[in-house]
């Protein structure tokens, strides 16, 4: 019942603040300007239709109808939003200087000169690409691809292979790795599951960073404000953690839920709800075990909540939100350990390492995902880590809670380890 | 707890249900530490402390209202919300505790303060609210440290009638205070503690009677400063044909009567009266100001029926 109290009056007054609604606010405005500037950069730059002049002397010698000219557009079969071809080749009219008369005054955008060429093929492989922005009209290594594939493609049909055969020699390998024994890394593993948990680890830390220091503030402001006394006097020690550490959760998990929210809303306008950037990291959600997906959830919040207890029994050692720092200082290098952790068990999903810290428990729910995700995990291991975790949970807030209860009144000082010692027995 | 130093030892007190009690004593006399005590903030290392007779349970604990001494409040919370979370904390309803929210702000003169963050009330307004977050769930014990500390004349008066009231409807109250004489018009039963340990405890009228020292006042006529060189009295209040004195121990007041009429003194009053409440607290806690003597101290109050 008071457990339920505070867990009010963290969620009420937390989301209430300029601090919560502003970081809400940024994060949406990040969300909205990721999904919307790349087409909106792609309307501003990218709409415009390039006319490319080339000046192919082999042609008419080499090639039966088949020239360069037509093998380079096919390899640049980009569209502009309006449906029509980005790049425009055409065959060049009047000399050098006409040409460059002819960009200079905007007829066309720039041209291309090709090598002559002899019977076997260009003598020189040399191309001359003239614009007023060179890089601006084209990605130049975009351009190098294409005249490479249409010039090696001339170059074989000269030497009298048929359209087929060409097209059968550039078909390209594909490989399918597989892995035989059980500690290596699986071959199978999809680039979306990698993706999911690395995103998984990632929100888990950072959540864990941001809002277990909140946790550890708030119960530095009980003391700080006096409240404390009050509240021991109506309640005990471990409701008022769980209020604590739950309201604030609550308060976290809101956040997400609406950026989340705002990401799937924008996404399903775009039509492209089946892949989500997260970052760096592209994940499709096509294809992803929605059991996987509950399990992100459960351990999001198992690991969420211990840490958040950890940073309660930490705020617990000090009184003053000047002494901080000095708590979460440490508590967050325990957490950048169990990082670099879940990134060995990335590399080693079912090693025999990663099977006995996926139980640990502080560990576990970042490192078991891990192996849910891209190993096989035993029952009985996940069962193990499970219920060790949980235990942890409570364990850590019946401690914080004892901690606060022996720290209520020695305001202004840190805890003595011999006083933290006599209020855990 | 403290560094080794021992702030409440012995102490034996019994409150009776359905009076409000003053708890006197000197800065650090351990008070505070009493009221913690009770509230089970602080624990003792031994002793008792029972509630109408049996141990104090949490739902017992949750019928108390305490007013810390220092500020404990929210300060970036809204007035209404504050108190309705502590009401809340003390076992109300929410209709309950939002109705009588509503009436304890009215009488105090804040309602139009119930929207506003406590960080943006004066020091006194917040006091109140500190004082409501005590009261508002109508407590059985009220326990009240410094509660008129910052408080202007019209919510003392505001908060005596409360406190009034409250005993009127059979709680019981203990405030603590260093203004004597509010102590004296408010309370039946007074206790007084010093260094950790109780001096006197019991009714107010009972303790100034049972003073086993009189004082005596005395005018005499012009502005001479009355010769008591050799009487067994102490003076309090020295002055020019006035002076209040107090009577050693066994010392007979018509002998000094007579001796003063013998040293032609010209006594125009010669009055034996009771110590004020204010005198008795400071002969009880005499050691603490120097002299060591306790002679005023009395048997303590009659044990009625009680509490705490």
């Amino acid at each position: 019942m008071s457990a339920w109290l505070i867990i009010q009056r963290e969620f009420r007054t937390r989301v209430r603040t300029k601090g919560f609604i502003g970081a809400t606010i940024i994060g949406l405005v990040a969300i909205v300007a990721l999904n919307v500037a790349p087409a909106l950069l792609e309307s501003v730059f990218g709409g415009k239709q390039i006319t490319i002049a080339v000046v192919d002397p082999g042609s008419a010698a080499t090639d039966g109808g088949e020239a360069l000219l037509g093998r380079l557009q096919a390899a640049l079969p980009d569209t502009l939003p309006n449906g029509e071809r980005r790049f425009v080749l055409i065959k060049a009219a009047g000399d050098r200087a006409s040409l460059e008369q002819q960009v200079r005054a905007g007829a066309i955008d720039a041209y291309l000169v090709a090598p002559p060429s002899s019977p076997g093929g260009p003598a020189s492989a040399r191309f001359e690409f003239v614009a007023l922005d060179s890089a601006g009209a084209i990605d130049q290594s975009r351009l190098t691809a294409a005249l490479n594939s249409a010039t090696v493609y001339l170059r074989l049909r000269a030497q009298g292979l048929t359209t087929a055969d060409v097209q059968a020699a550039f078909v390209l390998v594909q490989l399918d790795a597989r892995s035989l024994d059980a500690g290596a890394a699986a071959g199978g593993v999809s680039g979306a599951t990698w993706g999911l948990t690395y995103a998984l680890v990632l929100l888990l830390y950072t959540t864990i960073a941001i809002y277990g220091t909140y946790v550890a503030m708030g119960v530095i402001e009980d003391k700080s404000t006096r409240v404390v006394e009050i509240l021991i006097s109506t309640t005990r020690p471990f409701p008022l953690m769980v209020g604590k550490v739950v309201g604030i959760g609550f308060v976290a998990l809101l956040q997400y839920a609406v950026w989340i929210g705002a990401g799937l809303l924008l996404m399903a306008a775009r039509g492209s709800l089946s892949t989500v950037e997260v970052g760096p990291v592209s994940l499709s959600f096509t294809g992803i075990d929605p059991w996987l997906l509950a399990a992100f959830g459960v351990c999001f919040i198992l690991g969420f909540f211990a840490y958040a207890a950890l940073f309660a029994a930490g705020g617990s050692l000090v009184s003053r939100s000047e002494d901080a720092q000095q708590i979460t200082g440490p508590l967050t290098i325990i957490l950048v350990v169990v990082f670099f952790i879940a990134l060995y068990a990335m590399e080693h999903p079912d090693g025999s390492v990663t099977q006995v810290l996926s139980m640990v428990p502080l560990v576990s729910p970042i490192v078991m995902f891990v192996r849910l995700a891209m190993g096989a995990p035993a029952a009985w291991q996940v069962a193990v880590a499970l219920v060790l975790q949980v235990a942890a949970i409570f364990g850590l807030l019946w401690i914080a809670g004892r901690i606060f209860r022996a720290g209520v009144l020695l305001y202004g000082k840190r805890l003595s380890l011999s006083v933290v010692a006599r209020a855990l027995r | 707890m403290f560094d080794g130093v021992v702030a409440v030892d012995g102490l034996s007190l019994r409150v009776p249900e359905g009076t409000i009690l003053g708890f006197l004593g000197p800065n650090g006399a351990g008070k505070t530490t009493t009221m913690r005590l009770v509230l089970d903030i602080l624990r003792p290392e031994s002793g008792r402390i029972t509630w109408r007779g049996a141990a104090i349970t949490d739902a017992v604990r949750r019928r108390f209202g305490y007013l810390p001494e220092e500020r404990g409040l929210y300060p970036k919370m809204k007035v209404g919300d504050q108190l309705l979370f502590f009401a809340r904390l003390y076992g109300m309803e929410r209709p309950a505790a939002e109705r009588a929210i509503g009436a304890w702000l009215e009488r105090f003169d804040i309602a139009e303060r119930r929207q506003s963050r406590l960080e943006e009330l004066s020091k006194g307004n917040q006091q109140k609210v500190q004082v409501l977050a005590a009261l508002v769930h109508g407590p059985d014990l009220a326990l009240l440290d410094e509660p008129f500390s910052g408080l202007d004349p019209v919510n003392t008066e505001h908060l005596t009638a409360a406190l009034l009231e409250l005993r009127d409807a059979g709680k019981t109250v203990v405030f603590s205070s260093h203004r004597l004489e509010q102590v004296e018009d408010l309370c039946e039963e007074v206790a007084i503690i010093s260094h950790g340990s109780l001096r006197l405890a019991g009714n107010v009228d009972a303790i100034r009677d049972a003073a086993t020292r009189r004082v005596i006042d005395l005018r005499v006529a012009g502005d001479a400063e009355p010769d008591v060189s050799d009487l067994p009295l102490e003076t309090l209040e020295p002055g020019r044909g006035f002076g209040r004195y107090a009577l050693r121990p066994g010392a007979d007041p018509q002998a000094v009567l007579a001796t003063l009429v013998q040293r032609a003194t010209p006594v125009e009053l010669f009055a034996l009266e009771r110590p004020s409440l204010q005198e008795v607290f400071l002969e009880v806690t005499a050691d603490e100001h120097g002299s060591g003597e306790r002679v005023l101290a009395g048997p303590v109050g009659p044990d009625r029926g009680g509490a705490a």
